[in-house]
């Protein structure tokens, strides 16, 4: 059992909303961010809007500082005016008719501060993620996106809520934009002395901001760690996409696994039992005759697909198990690779990490 | 604004058909012709000492007077019924827009009527009105603006309602998590943000309340300078003096063309809503 209040957030909902099944038991501790990762579908806007009380909870309980915002089996429920919460939505939401000052005061005026008190604040908050007086005067629409975001955060943080929840915040950003926004978010985040929960289908996006990242998919939490953790050793397919890394499940007997697709696997790990087995694409070398060296993972297959990723080449190769190679492009042209090829793929067990499922 | 997303449309489907062709043109002509013959047939010269005669300002300024009253009380009544029926679920909510269009189609006269059944001497509220306040409405001026506001506020509702599901109600969710109750986002977030759907509203409701008068003539009557509005000198006097008629009707179409002007954007350029 989780503990139903303390400091920080404490949650434990259940959200059953047409296809989805939400289940998510979460704790951040006052100044810790932690991130929601997962693809679309997966449930994380939803949680992010059950805790703000925007959708109905089918059940469970939400606190934010010992105060309790949700208790299904009670039958409490606080308004979401009266939830005291930060959020940033994924479009900003800036009010179009308020100027960016207007926007971050809003909150302030809301609760009864006084215009010129209300202001003063809001110019303080707008310095401080940046922004001068010229785009305090200025409308949403005369805002670039950065600025948008950053009075977003501004107007969220300005009421100093214990709780701060960040809805994809830089999913509406371009490429450029975003590297900046990113750094500058994250020093922000730092400097945020409530709990932070933030929702994103990018892992930069989490790994950068978050202290802590928990994956959700199909409404469960599938893993939960620290980026590095998560990077290391992904526990579905998903994740370990996302990180960039094969995937391969099965039962480990020594350093042996026979997986659960068919073929076999010799790492350099010592695990018994269920076992999840990862190494990154760049560790396969691929070769058109049965190769002879010391790899001790010899898998005879056929390329399934080649796409361009980053510098090298992603090659698909259909085996058991199907793995993925990244070789060079020089390396696809000596080896003609191509669809329906016939190749062997090896990996050093050095290279490949197993661990418990 | 059409013919310039399909630039082509001309080249591609040829000229228009002449069954088709020619009663387009002559029922453009049949709106449009009465209108020139009025502005033909306007006595021009005359036109200042006519303007200036007692009758046509009286009209005039009662027009303008319950006119915008009208558009007052259907704005402070109208905005709220919209936003209920945009915002909002109730039960029989469907029942509840049809009643609202209802005078819409109802013929003017019947609503006269209607208001003096309910609201007349012997009426189911009048009566009491009249006998616990001494209060007598049929044939006062407030009939004016009674009548004129029970014709013109479905147009207010119908526009408020329009711009009120076209406005993203996320903002509002928005205001919520910054702390606004449902009022203070109303009047701060909604309402400003619907503004220009509510003035179009406004607006037409103006020009309807503007040109009233079965309900008006039947609840209010034609009293000079109490309830004779422009549209019933316009009545009148064309039994008795056509050129003053003619006048007060071009000021009538005048308020019509003023109208469709300020809404341009909104109404002749775009669909409603």
């Amino acid at each position: 059992m989780s503990p139903r209040t303390g400091p920080g957030l404490c949650a434990d909902l259940h959200v059953s909303r047409g296809a989805l099944d939400l289940r998510l038991c979460l704790t951040v501790p006052p100044g810790e961010v932690v991130a929601l990762l997962g693809p679309n579908g997966a449930g994380k806007s939803t949680a992010l809007q059950a805790i703000a009380g925007l959708v109905q909870v089918t059940a469970g309980t939400v606190s934010v500082g010992g105060r309790c915002l949700e208790d299904s089996a009670a039958g409490r429920r606080v308004p979401v005016e009266q939830r005291r919460i930060g959020m940033v939505f994924q479009d900003y939401l800036l009010f179009p008719h308020l100027s960016a000052l207007d926007n971050v005061a809003f909150g302030l005026r809301v609760a009864g501060v006084a215009r010129r008190s209300a202001n003063a604040r809001a110019h303080a908050w707008l310095e401080q993620v940046g922004l001068g007086a010229g785009e305090a005067a200025e409308r949403p629409a005369g805002l670039s996106g950065g600025q948008a975001q950053r009075v977003a955060l501004a107007r969220a943080l300005a009421t100093d809520p214990e709780l701060l929840l960040l809805d994809e915040p830089l999913a509406a950003l371009d490429a450029g934009t975003r590297v900046l926004v990113r750094a500058e978010l994250r020093r922000h985040l730092s400097g945020y002395a409530g709990s932070t929960v933030l929702v994103t289908h990018d892992p930069l996006d989490a790994m950068v901001l978050a202290d802590r990242i928990v994956v959700l998919e199909h409404g469960q939490v599938v893993q939960t760690g620290t980026a590095a953790e998560v990077a290391r050793a992904p526990r579905t397919d998903y994740v370990a996409r996302l990180v960039g890394l094969n995937l391969l499940r099965g039962r480990s007997h020594g350093h042996d696994v026979v997986l659960d697709g068919g073929g076999s696997c010799t790492t350099a790990d010592l695990v018994e039992g269920p076992a999840l087995v990862s190494f990154r694409p760049s560790s396969v070398t691929l070769h058109r005759q049965p190769p002879e060296g010391s790899a001790r993972n010899v898998w005879q297959g056929r390329v399934a697909g080649l796409e361009q990723h980053a510098d090298a080449v992603r090659v698909q190769v259909e085996a058991e198990p199907s793995v993925l190679a990244d070789v060079t492009t020089a390396a696809v042209a000596d080896l003609d690779l191509s669809p329906g090829a016939p190749v062997w793929a090896t990996v050093k067990a050095t290279e490949v990490s197993c661990y418990p499922a | 604004m059409p013919a310039s997303t399909f630039p082509d449309r001309a080249v591609a489907q040829g000229r228009p058909p002449v069954p088709l062709l020619v009663p387009a043109l002559l029922a453009l002509g049949f709106l449009v012709l009465p209108l020139v013959g009025l502005v033909l047939r306007a006595p021009w010269r005359r036109l200042p000492e006519l303007l200036l005669d007692p009758a046509v300002l009286e009209a005039l300024r009662l027009s303008l007077l319950c006119g915008l009253l009208a558009t007052v009380v259907c704005v402070l009544l109208g905005v709220p019924l919209a936003w209920m029926l945009a915002r909002t679920e109730f039960p029989a909510k469907r029942l509840v827009r049809a009643l609202v269009t209802v005078p819409l189609v109802l013929p003017p006269v019947v609503g006269g009527v209607a208001l003096l059944m309910l609201l007349g001497r012997r009426g189911v509220i009048g009566q009491y009105l009249d006998a616990w306040f001494g209060l007598t409405l049929p044939f006062t001026t407030t009939a004016v603006v009674i009548a004129e506001s029970f014709v013109a506020l479905p147009f207010l509702v119908i526009a408020v309602e329009g711009a009120l599901r076209a406005a993203d109600p996320r903002y509002e969710t928005a205001a919520a998590t910054l702390g606004a109750s449902r009022w203070t986002t109303f009047r701060r977030v909604t309402l400003p943000m619907a503004a220009p759907g509510v003035a179009a509203g406004a607006v037409l409701c103006f020009a309807r309340a503007l040109g009233e008068f079965g309900a008006t003539i039947t609840f209010a009557g034609s009293f000079p300078g109490v309830t004779r509005t422009m549209p019933i000198e316009v009545y009148l006097q064309l039994q008795t003096d056509p050129d003053t008629a003619i006048v007060l009707s071009l000021l009538l179409l005048a308020a019509s063309v003023a109208v469709l002007v300020a809404l341009r954007d909104r109404w002749t350029a775009r669909r409603l809503g």
